[in-house]
């Protein structure tokens, strides 16, 4: 009887490893919802699969992109990227920069896995009383491997990975009135 | 007691039938041997072209196949419809003499080893809509659709359609690359 108990406790443990597993495995996707309210009224919808995009950024040579790494043009000579992340990741959460002017209002903070950056502008739209916004919301862990590679350089195929890693997030969400986009990250295979 | 076949003839007989006076030749004649030997000959080469088919079916069933529909959608308007055998496309190249594609395959070179990444990853996706633009007047589609991409043109004057097997990408990769190294 007590031989039976075990095995059957053995089976739920072993079944619920499978499960895990399986859904530790299944596939993420990067997808790009863009819908227009204007003109042809263009609706864009991008599906991609983490896996395809890590295995295929590293492939590209390009003029700045060159074995998943994007070279930072410009003097980066004053900036430590690496050492302000380390000084954010270790801060509490709190908002680092915010810009409040008659239009637009811009807030960049930490809160708690993930950096935001939020925008609202109504300089353009003001007279139809419509606001411009776009929300970013990366996870940090992404922002770290993005900074892993050298000092100029951005490590794109290092940040697809930890955003594989992560699992299910938001990413951009962008409304101007005319066009919204919407990028996000799941394990459908599909934007509806 | 009368054998089988006499028992037969004679009421072959018996029906009108008239009689068989002459008993068939042990050796058959030279026209039959001739009728034999066309009749065999006829028989090897239907067993030959039913075995190039069953094998051709069989490669082309393996090897997938490339659909082409072009549609001009205005009156008169030609309508392409072409299903070519994927296995074709790298045969061709093979080919294709050196001289008259090694300029294009070094330009396009560089490119190769992100076509082959994506195909080998392809290959493994499942099925899904990668990309869909969809508007007023145009729609375009690209998937992958069992083991097969899938891309889709539709607008108010055109109608493209265009399925080719995943491996046929990093096939024709390894052989641009191929040429372009020669270069």
């Amino acid at each position: 009887m007590k031989t039976n108990r075990v095995m059957l406790v053995g089976l739920l443990v072993a079944l619920f490893g499978v499960s895990a597993f399986r859904a530790a495995a299944a596939e993420q996707w990067i997808h790009v919802k863009v819908d227009s309210r204007v003109g042809d009224e263009e609706k864009v919808r991008v599906n991609v699969p983490l896996s395809l995009a890590e295995k295929v950024l590293p492939a590209i040579q390009a003029d700045c992109l060159h074995n998943g790494k994007v070279r930072i043009e410009g003097n980066m000579d004053g900036v430590d990227l690496r050492a302000l992340m380390d000084a954010i990741r270790s801060a509490q959460d709190s908002e680092f920069v915010t810009v409040d002017g008659k239009h637009e209002h811009v807030r960049v903070a930490k809160q708690g896995a993930y950096m935001l950056i939020r925008v609202r502008d109504d300089s353009e739209w003001r007279r139809q009383g419509k606001t411009e916004t776009v929300d970013v919301k990366v996870p940090l862990s992404v922002v770290d491997a993005l900074l892993s590679g050298g000092k100029n350089d951005l490590d794109l195929a290092a940040a697809v990975r930890a955003l594989r890693e992560h699992g299910d997030t938001e990413l951009v969400s962008v409304n101007d009135g005319e066009e919204t986009v919407h990028i996000w990250v799941d394990s459908q295979n599909t934007s509806e | 007691m009368a054998t089988n076949a006499e028992s037969i003839r004679n009421v072959a007989i018996f029906a009108g039938a008239p009689p068989r006076s002459e008993a068939l030749p042990a050796v058959p004649c030279a026209r039959t041997r001739s009728h034999a030997q066309l009749a065999l000959f006829w028989k090897t080469t239907a067993l030959v072209v039913a075995s190039l088919a069953a094998i051709g079916a069989m490669v082309v069933a393996t090897t997938g196949i490339i659909w082409v529909s072009v549609e001009e959608r205005q009156p008169g308007g030609t309508h392409l419809r072409l299903a070519l055998p994927a296995i074709l496309i790298p045969l061709g190249l093979r080919l294709v003499p050196g001289d008259v594609w090694r300029e294009q395959a070094g330009q396009a070179q560089p490119w190769m080893p992100v076509v082959k990444a994506a195909a080998d990853e392809l290959k493994k996706c499942p099925d899904a809509t990668f990309v869909e633009v969809r508007s007023r007047h145009e729609l375009v589609n690209i998937a992958k659709r069992g083991g097969e991409m899938v891309v889709d043109f539709d607008d108010a004057s055109d109608s493209v359609h265009l399925s080719f097997p995943i491996y046929l990408l990093g096939s024709v990769a390894h052989q641009i690359e191929a040429a372009g190294e020669r270069r």
